[in-house]
């Protein structure tokens, strides 16, 4: 009773954040009532006659509570002090605040100003961030107090189907330099800053030391697979890899920490441990490759999802850790409601995880042609509920979709733990000697040689991609009912908060296979 | 499972020594290969060639504008080779030495050779920088220098023959020609045609003349502002080969330079419709790979 009513105030105020991020109340009056009447009948359908009135009421509340949390992010913007600057030329003083991302032939970093020059000398301001794009030499890394000076911008939407700034001012950054003077003063201090600093300097090591064996793209493609690095593999390749389905593997995002969870686990899954350890080991080698990504806002949040995977799987207490990750989408949402809409990497992590926890128990069946072994079978339940659950939102953000993703990520992810696991023994002898590193290095190349020649068979055929420019929303929706339908159909009408309904999946770790219990 | 590994002991083993042959083998494979390999490296807008002498030694003609370099590399080098024994970096345009920056932190490199422009751009100075840091040794190249590869092939510099500080940093670059056994190949960076007409009148007074080619990398990416045609049909090459980025927005190879390549019969190459082009040369004969 207490859960239904919760459940009913998190989706309130989600929908409240969901409708004011496409509607503006201001601009159309009449639409946004019309909205919150049609949010009202949903309500009245899908919340149990018994509890209706408390839950109905709660959920309209929490609606506006929602749409009122989103209306204050949305005040933010162009700091006072340097609005009257746009388009003019300044010198400001400020340090990089996140890992810098390295292209192949420039450099992007998130500046954040402490002191603008104004009369000749320097004044103290408080300014936003800044998007700022620049050369690929010298280069310039986290934490370091940069003096730079160039014309300040708003940054513009270089396509129709891309909202870059809205993608931007999610993370409230409305102000973008392109290629300013950049002179280095000196390096941040702090707790944080140096915690940060030696985890990248960590990552670094361990790129330098994997990329004084293994030849390139292989290095690149490790470094990627194994902790998030974010120096670029060639774009060519790069192409290669979202043609075969495999993107998530190399660019940093939240789908990428889900899918290498549930394969960490699964490979982990094979060790000789009892399960209690295995999720300890798992949810640790989650937490230092978050640590590793720079701990950035969507790394956190995917990290947090993949613990509930694994969660869910090992305690078997699905309707719980479901609700746990709704907690959990809700408090992400109320820390920056604009990801809802905005943060392509938010909504595909929460798909993909509600892909595994929900789907994979229903498609396992329809795996049973093949055999067990390797945990084959296991691999493409996950992968092919992993994929669906993401599909519609790809084809309406991206408007092409990967029709090999399947078999190529199946042929692939098998591999990634052992791959992951020479990579670390290659980097780690390499501290002491060359050598044995090499060795090390060698088993690491035939199975990256072997990953890269999948990617590059699949990625030739010229089926392997499917375009679709003009996939819509409503279309994206109406394939989320339709899997919501797949999953829920029992008694979907019977009222969704109602517990009942949900029949919770277990992995069986032994047999490695989901049971599907019915909760009467 | 301590068991099991006991148990499988003898596989893991035989497993382990089938892996050392095959490594073994690959070596044995990757060294013995007698001829001289020329690789002109797909690196999108920019040079970048490698020369793989006989005697297994390698020189790097410019590294092209990224690290896409070293991904092209690693495709003609076998996979542990970690060592380029000449750099030569024709000039200091971003284009050229860019990806050389990737080349001098991954490679060990015994010497590097530029004509020693002056230039101010970020890219050079890292450059200058990270040879220093290195202490890789540098020399500037001057007409009449000779890399001795191996009994019949060495690699001669045409120019700069003076000092070039003050100069343009296209008209400084450096004009080198490799020649193994009768088969011979000339490099010209971003050469532009007053160099071209100046090296061939040099030419014409020598008793022997050192500028007749079997395959002309065609100066600057194929622009216009390259390809003399008095200096194309004095060289008189079977191929030319163009390094230019696919749809690059200078519009390289122009239709001036294919026109002048195709009235000579000169046989056309592109990297950006070919990928990287390898040729491989007995002395005698030149391979298309």
């Amino acid at each position: 009773m207490k859960g239904n009513i919760l459940s009913a105030a998190i989706f309130g105020f989600i929908a409240g954040v969901g409708v004011r991020s496409f509607f503006d109340p201001l601009g159309s009056a009449a639409g946004f009532f019309l909205l919150f009447v049609f949010f009202a009948l949903v309500l009245f359908f899908l919340i149990p006659r018994k509890i209706f009135f408390p839950a109905a009421a709660l959920a309209l509340a929490a609606f506006s509570l929602g749409v009122w949390r989103y209306e204050i992010k949305d005040q933010k913007s162009v700091p006072t002090v340097l609005r009257p600057r746009i388009n003019s030329e300044v010198a400001l003083r400020g340090l990089i605040i996140e890992e810098p991302d390295e292209r192949e032939n420039n450099m992007r970093f998130v500046f954040q100003a402490d002191s603008l020059r104004q009369n000749n000398q320097w004044q103290g301001i408080i300014s936003g961030k800044i998007l700022v794009s620049t050369e690929r030499y010298p280069g310039f890394k986290y934490g370091d107090f940069l003096e730079i000076k160039g014309v300040l911008k708003e940054p513009k939407n270089f396509s129709d189907d891309f909202d870059w700034r809205a993608y931007l001012a999610k993370d409230s950054i409305f102000l973008s330099m392109d290629y300013p003077k950049i002179e280095k003063q000196g390096e941040a201090a702090g707790p944080l800053f140096s915690i940060k600093q030696k985890l990248f300097a960590l990552k670094n090591n361990f790129i330098a030391g994997i990329s004084r064996v293994l030849p390139e793209p292989h290095a690149s493609f490790l470094g990627g697979l194994t902790i998030g690095a974010r120096k670029s593999i060639p774009e060519n390749l790069r192409e290669d890899f979202r043609k075969a389905g495999v993107i998530h593997l190399v660019v940093l995002s939240g789908y990428n920490v889900t899918i290498i969870a549930e394969n960490i686990g699964r490979a982990l899954a094979f060790l000789p441990l009892p399960n209690f350890f295995g999720v300890v080991l798992s949810v640790l080698v989650i937490i230092f490759f978050a640590a590793m990504t720079g701990a950035s806002a969507t790394i956190v949040r995917a990290s947090i999802m993949a613990i509930f995977v694994l969660l869910a799987r090992s305690t078997g207490k699905v309707y719980e850790v479901t609700r746990a990750l709704m907690l959990a989408g809700f408090l992400m949402v109320l820390h920056n409601p604009k990801i809802l809409r905005f943060d392509s990497s938010f909504q595909l992590s929460f798909a993909a995880t509600l892909g595994l926890i929900y789907l994979a128990p229903r498609l396992e069946k329809y795996f049973s042609f093949l055999p067990k072994s390797f945990g084959l079978r296991g691999y493409a339940a996950a992968t092919a509920s992993a994929q669906l659950a993401v599909a519609p939102l790809i084809l309406h953000s991206i408007g092409a979709i990967s029709l090999v993703a399947l078999p190529v990520n199946i042929l692939i992810l098998m591999f990634v733990p052992t791959t992951m696991f020479f990579g670390f023994l290659t980097w780690f002898f390499g501290l002491f000697n060359h050598l044995i590193s090499l060795l090390f290095a060698w088993f690491a190349w035939i199975l990256l040689n072997y990953e890269l020649w999948v990617v590059n068979i699949f990625a030739r055929l010229s089926w392997a991609e499917w375009r679709a420019p003009n996939f819509s929303a409503f279309s994206a929706v109406l394939i989320y009912g339709l899997l919501a339908w797949f999953v829920f159909k029992p008694r979907l009408f019977s009222g969704f908060f109602k517990k009942k309904e949900f029949s919770p999946a277990l992995w069986n770790k032994e047999a490695d296979e989901f049971e599907i219990e019915e909760i009467e | 499972m301590k068991e099991k590994i006991k148990q499988n002991f003898k596989w893991y083993f035989l497993g382990l020594l089938l892996t050392a042959t095959f490594f073994v083998w690959y070596a044995v494979f990757a060294e013995s290969d007698q001829r001289l390999t020329v690789a002109f490296l797909n690196v999108g807008q920019g040079d970048a060639i490698l020369v793989d002498t006989p005697n297994n030694q390698q020189i790097l003609i410019d590294g092209g504008p990224n690290k896409q370099v070293l991904a092209e590399l690693s495709k003609v080098l076998p996979f542990y080779d970690r060592s380029i024994d000449v750099v030569i970096a024709t000039h200091s345009d971003q284009d050229h030495i860019s990806g050389l920056l990737d080349v001098l932190e991954r490679y060990e490199v015994d010497f590097v050779m530029e004509p020693g422009v002056e230039s101010e751009t970020t890219v050079y100075k890292e450059f200058e920088k990270l040879v220093d840091e290195k202490q890789i040794k540098k020399i500037l190249a001057r007409r009449g220098m000779k890399l001795r590869l191996s009994d019949n092939a060495y690699l001669l510099i045409l120019f700069p023959d003076r000092d070039v500080l003050k100069m343009d940093t296209n008209d400084a670059s450096i004009v080198a020609k490799l020649v193994y056994g009768n088969a011979s190949f000339l490099f010209t960076g971003d050469s532009p045609k007053k160099i071209e007409g100046y090296l061939v009148s040099v030419d014409k007074n020598l008793p022997a003349g050192e500028l007749d080619v079997d395959v002309l990398k065609a100066g600057h990416h194929g622009s216009k502002t390259s390809s003399l045609e008095s200096f194309v049909e004095y060289a008189s090459p079977k191929y030319a080969i163009i390094s230019a980025g696919k749809n690059n927005r200078y519009g390289h190879p122009h239709q001036e330079v294919m026109d002048i390549l195709a009235k000579f019969g000169v046989k056309i190459l592109r990297t950006d419709l070919l990928g990287s082009i390898i040729m491989k040369s007995d002395g005698e004969n030149i391979l298309l790979k």
